[in-house]
């Protein structure tokens, strides 16, 4: 993984996502796109394993609680991606690199943005530390 | 065997001289907080001789807790496979007679069958010089396993206090090829120096807080295999931490795994493993013969004073008390097996 | 004032015994300093109690683990008579909130201590000891080569017990007034804000070093997650590999792998934590823990308002939500 500038991208419903999803294969080769069904189902046991690996990001795209289709998907995983995150700052870890977006389900112009602005981010905290060690 | 005396102002010259020979000397220290532990000695004042028993065993110098045993990658129809040779010397600096028997004792295990090269690298490299105790801890036993607190059994050099120098004893041919080397800070032994080790062995021992009958206590352990009741008293209160496994000089069980760093290149470690754990006995079938707190605390209490004796003629525990000491429940073994020096009433 | 604890103890439970209860509490090990878990199945066993200064461990944790495969303690269908300081009461209600043992079956007996004794700091000040014994006041000890001493109690208690981590439980079954003096002094000192060391760094690269340099020390005992009360997933431990189709963690014991420990394990207890300190105190390396679960409890008070033991139906805070938060 050293070297590798990967960075992971959980979604929900990836059918309904598929051209979003091309978009983002297209123009961030660098990224891997995970399904996850819902962000409810999201464990962040994973994300803390990536990050703490040398995974340069990991991003997580929900919908919006108006839009989830499972009710509270997102409403729970919420509090829990909160806490993972500062869980991360309390041990010294970064913890702008992981990060969550709301969107609703055909939103795509939005989504692409905001991925542009985290890659920025996340590229820029990389040069920072200088090489991973894994 | 030859003896002198080192007088005790020549300490840092004969620390010295050792490092031409040898790269490193671990020695007795104290951490941050004013514990006793072994650690690398760089400079005198980081030698602590009068404090009690260091907390950690000294068998990490010579099976560590994690070892890469050699790398390997898949190329088209090969392994290739890389081992290191350990070239390190070290100088294991004041061991007492409780981790000199148990280097003996590990000595054993690793050439049982198969010479094990990991550990027989690092031991030939190794110099040993013990001590003899003066300052046990309250949980120390070792009379009771048969060791004297001044006994030389296993090192190479041995000291022992006699006030402003030490009595040196070059025991083993190893002793003996560092001896010429240092015979220039060594001064003439006289005849009374031969009753400091009884002296030293007598004040030691009326220190110690409690003493056992090793044979009745092996007598009544066999007897007492099937009696649960028994053993329950003393399993319940254990949190299956293996904390015990791991400050025990004897214990050398381990576990052997692959770590895979790139696709088709990886390591192959062992890491120390533990016979409290629940997965140590647990079958690839999913059965588990000692899937209960009580099978395993009885499995380790009769493996160290019973069956290794069947196997080696060797006792596998030396009285050093570190497993009383580092228990989060404050279970006692020393208590457990003084406890068996009566035979069980046949009712219970 | 805790040797009266003792005597009162002992007349209650042989008033209250049943036969098929269990009672959870302590007794005297071979070593004078530490006291041990006894576990009373008959009677006549209670005579072997002791209620002082050196009961430091949290008993509560006894109530959530099971021994793998084999329910332990839930095995007969007796009461199970646990007695428990207020900080362990702590632990024993988050459980029940939690809804890992049933409130119906736990007799809970609470005393008021003195304090507990740290026996790294005691053995700092004493050295090797033959006999020992404490009052609300002193600790008077006999070395092992015969030098009797005394010290104040004050300056070997734990440091949650000086910092004040104590308070009346939410509930008992019966409670032991101890030394009230000492004990309301301690309850207000918990109110004096401590500073965390995490929120004292500004610089994220000083706490990342401090940080690394603890978990260097780790050698995946799992000491730390065995006996914490809040970790009861016991036997089905997401650590332990034959249980996941994917393993979390490898068994190397790299500085990688064990921070990922103790960064999925803290996540793991977030809201269950009650800071009783158990698992800084049983580390066989010495890491200081309490760096970790400090921030944790703190983060939950701030963030949710909640408590983690202060009551004994909570709606635990990740299991709910509130809409509008926005938190990330």
């Amino acid at each position: 993984m050293a070297g590798k500038n990967l960075v992971y991208l959980f979604l929900c419903r990836a059918k309904e996502r598929k051209r979003l999803i091309e978009k983002i294969n297209n123009k961030y080769p660098n990224i891997r796109v995970v399904d996850i069904g819902c962000s409810g189902r999201f464990n962040p046991e994973y994300a803390l394993k990536l990050i703490n690996k040398g995974a340069n990001g990991v991003l997580i795209l929900g919908c919006t609680p108006a839009d989830c289709i499972y009710r509270e998907g997102s409403l729970i995983s919420e509090r829990r991606l909160f806490l993972a995150k500062k869980i991360l700052s309390g041990f010294g870890l970064n913890e702008e690199k992981l990060q969550v977006m709301w969107h609703k389900i055909n939103e795509i112009e939005p989504v692409l943005k905001e991925i542009d602005k985290f890659m920025n981010e996340v590229t820029a905290i990389k040069d920072k530390e200088g090489v991973e060690k894994v | 065997m030859e003896q002198y005396r080192l007088a005790k102002s020549e300490l840092k010259s004969f620390l010295e001289l050792l490092k031409e020979d040898y790269q490193k000397i671990i020695g007795p220290g104290v951490d941050e907080e004013d514990r006793s532990i072994f650690k690398e000695i760089t400079n005198i004042n980081d030698l602590k001789l009068e404090k009690t028993l260091p907390l950690k065993p000294p068998k990490e110098f010579l099976f560590p807790q994690k070892d890469n045993l050699f790398n390997f990658s898949c190329k088209e129809n090969t392994i290739e496979i890389n081992v290191k040779d350990t070239t390190e010397k070290q100088v294991l600096f004041a061991l007492r007679p409780c981790d000199l028997t148990a280097i003996n004792y590990s000595d054993t295990f690793f050439k049982n069958n198969l010479l094990d090269n990991y550990y027989s690298q690092k031991r030939e490299n190794t110099l040993i010089i013990g001590i003899a105790c003066e300052y046990p801890s309250n949980k120390c036993f070792c009379t009771s396993m048969d060791i004297s607190p001044a006994s030389s059994n296993g090192a190479d050099i041995f000291l022992t206090n006699g006030g402003s120098f030490f009595l040196t004893e070059f025991i083993s041919e190893k002793g003996n090829l560092i001896k010429e080397k240092l015979k220039s800070i060594l001064t003439e032994s006289v005849q009374e120096d031969n009753s400091l080790k009884e002296k030293i062995d007598k004040n030691t021992r009326s220190l110690l807080l409690e003493e056992f009958n090793l044979k009745k206590v092996r007598e009544n352990l066999e007897k007492a295999y099937t009696s649960e009741d028994t053993w329950k008293k003393y399993s319940d209160a254990c949190i299956v931490c293996g904390a015990c496994t791991f400050d025990c000089p004897t214990c050398t069980c381990f576990d052997v795994n692959d770590s895979f760093l790139e696709k088709d290149t990886g390591i192959r470690y062992r890491t120390w493993d533990s016979c409290s754990f629940y997965n140590f006995s647990l079958h690839a079938s999913g059965h588990n013969p000692r899937g209960r707190k009580v099978d395993r605390l009885r499995q380790r209490i009769m493996h160290k004073f019973n069956y290794t004796v069947k196997q080696f003629n060797l006792w596998s525990c030396v009285g050093c008390g570190r497993c009383i000491a580092v228990c989060p429940v404050g279970i006692n073994t020393r208590s457990i097996v003084k406890d068996f020096e009566e035979a069980l009433n046949e009712d219970k | 004032m805790i040797n009266k604890i003792e005597e009162n103890v002992k007349i209650l439970l042989k008033d209250i015994f049943k036969n098929g209860d269990t009672i959870i509490s302590y007794r005297n090990s071979g070593t004078p300093e530490i006291k041990t878990p006894l576990f009373i199945r008959n009677k006549n066993d209670i005579d072997f109690l002791t209620i002082d200064n050196f009961n430091v461990n949290n008993l509560s944790v006894y109530l959530s683990k099971f021994e793998q495969g084999e329910i332990g303690l839930a095995k007969n269908n007796g009461r199970i008579i646990i007695t428990a300081k207020p900080c362990d009461a702590k632990s024993i209600i988050q459980m029940i909130s939690d809804e890992q043992i049933d409130k119906e079956r736990i007799v809970l007996v609470v005393y008021e201590c003195d304090g507990v004794i740290d026996l790294k700091k005691l053995s700092r000040l004493t050295g090797e000891l033959r006999q020992v014994d404490a009052n609300e006041e002193y600790v008077n000890f006999t070395k092992l080569n015969g030098e009797t001493g005394k010290i104040n109690l004050n300056s070997v208690l734990l440091d949650k017990c000086l910092e004040g981590n104590c308070g009346l439980p939410y509930f008992y079954n019966y409670y032991f007034v101890g030394n009230e003096k000492s004990f309301k002094e301690r309850i207000i000192k918990r109110s004096k804000p401590h500073k965390l060391i995490i929120q004292t760094l500004k610089d994220k690269k000083e706490l990342k070093q401090i940080v690394e340099n603890e978990i260097s020390k780790c050698i995946r005992c799992n000491a730390c997650r065995n006996i914490c009360p809040a970790c009861f997933c016991s036997d089905r431990c997401v650590f332990d590999k034959p249980k996941l189709p994917v393993e979390l963690l490898e068994k190397d014991v790299s500085l990688t792998e064990n921070v990922l420990f103790h960064l999925i394990r803290f996540y793991h207890v977030f809201p269950n934590c009650t800071g009783c300190g158990e698992c800084e105190r049983v580390c066989p390396q010495g890491i200081k823990l309490n760096i970790f679960y400090k921030y944790i409890n703190e983060i939950i008070s701030t963030e949710f308002g909640f408590t983690p033991g202060s009551t004994d139906s909570a709606r635990q805070p990740l299991l709910s939500y509130r809409l509008g938060e926005d938190l990330v």
